[in-house]
């Protein structure tokens, strides 16, 4: 029996849940709703803990610890950026954008943006897939490279067998269970994460002596650990700090992968209740990973990796069971969020391009050869949604080779296409629910300026000037040109229509009845 | 309070407290207007909500 059997055999317990769940799920995956949407059909708890727990990644677990450790007080700024972020998102942003994705029928979100803005000729369905497909394969292979030194700093196994152990276990459950999969074990992917980030920062500090000894002997190390504004102190350097952590959150508000938790919740009540419990997962999740990373700095002031700074304590803090739970926490973390965007791109390829794209220039069900069996099958959503699982698998695969010989630090990736995905759909998601004046002119000029934009800085501005993090440069292009785009163009009656609409849907009383949809096909 | 400056403490609350009050008050006002909607589908006044 393998020394670390305690390790190996609570992985096995959360494996083997992961696998039930994936032939649980797989019954409800008949069409692209039940697939990609889990039929609209979620509750509160399992939205809520999913979108929180897909929003914050292995970064959460490695990369904000490793923070909290090098900036220590100053980190806390992400908090507030991102609890606000998501109290919002839950109260205006998703109630007004579900109304209309009921509608519409929506799918995906290239789905919501067409008929929103009446995009015929599909603009906006060919950026948005060319930005998910990029950003998402980006964030899913530095989610594997993150599983691969998980497994090895955890149970010292090679890097290549870490990758390749938890990509099998993604794919198993992402393709066969869809988001049905995804969503219920994000609820327990969730709450494990909670509750290591809870634990882990007590029972630190509890070895320090308690909160007075911790800001003792971070004031010991470095005094501006305990201050807010940082090092820089009251500088433009450290108020640019500051914009930078807050700017973290901004995606909270219109990222795609979380619209579509929105899409897949069950009703208005469910978006309500979700939100409460998002921004209250958030708050511990975030908290707990500052306060470990404090902790931690206090016990070991000189460490080579400040990301390592979790596994670190919690091989040295807890038994080994409790030591199992957190390698299950921190690859849950990573699965959390990669099950998520390899969902959100095989939705892209069968959905946007396959069936949206391709099906309407082969429309034609009756021609014969290729163009007829093309039509064909974007028709049949119960052959496309068995596509769409093997589409699941090859992207994975993708993913996979990518991911293995890519060895360095992932949190700098994680962070840039967490950035492209939000500074592209965010401002004009807003926008699109909450402005009458919003046109489609403007809402491609949104999206590729925020796109752009957050690219752009990340390669040639954020290193000249303060480090300023790309997602607020992106977030302010891209809502800056939707907003000047628009007022350039025609006004859009229709587009008007479909925002009054998107109020009403969201008022939480009586009557608002679901309205003529309109058709998906 | 507990040798951390005064102003980190006050960033500890301002991260928390008005994204939760928020997200707490969105959704009492849901559950009150969901349940006078209710009440008046029960009185035969105004159908509920589609969604």
């Amino acid at each position: 029996m393998p020394e670390n059997w305690p390790l190996w055999a609570v992985l096995a317990a959360y494996l083997s849940f992961l696998f039930g769940l994936a032939v649980w799920s797989s019954r409800s995956t008949g069409d692209l709703a039940g697939y990609y949407l889990a039929g609209r059909r979620l509750p509160a708890a399992v939205v809520g803990f999913s979108a929180a727990s897909t929003g914050e990644s292995a970064w959460l677990l490695l990369g904000l610890t490793g923070m909290g450790y090098l900036l220590g007080a100053n980190a806390l700024w992400i908090v507030l950026g991102e609890v606000v972020a998501t109290a919002v998102a839950w109260s205006f942003v998703g109630p007004r954008f579900k109304g209309l994705a009921d509608r519409y029928r929506a799918i995906t979100v290239a789905d919501w943006l067409e008929e929103r803005f009446g995009d015929t000729r599909q603009v906006l369905r060919i950026l948005g897939s060319g930005v998910v497909l990029v950003m998402a394969g980006t964030y899913m292979a530095a989610q594997l490279t993150a599983s691969g030194k998980a497994f090895g700093s955890f149970l010292g196994i090679p890097y290549e067998t870490g990758v390749l152990l938890g990509a099998a276990v993604i794919l198993f459950y992402t393709a066969f269970g869809g988001l049905k999969a995804v969503a219920w074990s994000d609820l327990l992917q969730a709450t494990l994460m909670a509750a290591a980030l809870v634990a882990l920062p007590l029972v630190a500090i509890r070895e320090l002596g308690g909160l007075g000894a911790l800001a003792e002997r971070l004031a010991a190390i470095e005094p501006a650990l305990l201050s807010p504004l940082g090092a820089a102190g009251g500088s433009a350097r450290g108020y640019f700090d500051v914009a930078s952590h807050l700017g973290v959150g901004l995606a909270f508000l219109g990222a795609p992968q979380l619209l579509v938790r929105f899409m897949a919740s069950k009703d208005r009540k469910t978006l309500s209740d979700g939100g409460v419990m998002a921004a209250g997962v958030i708050v511990l999740f975030d908290l707990g990973a500052v306060l470990t990373g404090m902790a931690g700095r206090a016990l070991h002031p000189q460490i080579a990796d400040a990301e390592g700074i979790l596994p670190l304590l919690a091989s040295e803090l807890m038994p080994p069971v409790v030591t199992g739970l957190f390698l299950v926490a921190v690859l849950a973390a990573i699965m959390s969020t990669a099950d998520s965007v390899l969902l959100l791109a095989s939705s892209t390829v069968v959905r946007d391009f396959f069936q949206k794209l391709l099906g309407r220039r082969f429309a034609d069900p009756a021609a014969p050869g290729v163009r007829g069996a093309a039509a064909r099958l974007a028709a049949d959503e119960r052959r496309l949604s068995k596509y769409g699982k093997a589409v699941t698998l090859v992207l994975g695969l993708v993913g996979i080779a990518v991911a293995l010989p890519e060895v360095r630090v992932v949190f700098f990736f994680v962070l840039f296409s967490w950035s492209g995905l939000g500074c592209a759909f965010a401002p004009v998601a807003i926008l699109g629910i909450g402005w009458r004046r919003m046109t489609l002119p403007g809402a491609v000029a949104g999206m590729v300026c925020g796109f752009s934009a957050s690219v752009l800085w990340f390669l040639y501005g954020k290193p000249v000037f303060f480090e300023l993090f790309e997602m607020v440069v992106g977030f302010g292009a891209g809502f800056l040109a939707a907003v000047v785009v628009s007022l350039l163009t025609r006004p859009d009656p229709e587009g008007a229509r479909q925002v009054d609409l998107a109020r009403r849907y969201a008022r939480p009383g009586p009557p608002v009845g679901p309205g003529p949809a309109v058709p998906s096909g | 309070m507990f040798g951390f400056p005064a102003d980190t403490w006050v960033l500890v609350v301002v991260s928390v407290a008005p994204g939760m009050a928020l997200a707490v008050w969105n959704a009492r006002r849901v559950r009150r207007a969901l349940a006078r909607a209710e009440s008046l589908r029960e009185s035969g006044g105004t159908p509920p909500p589609g969604r």
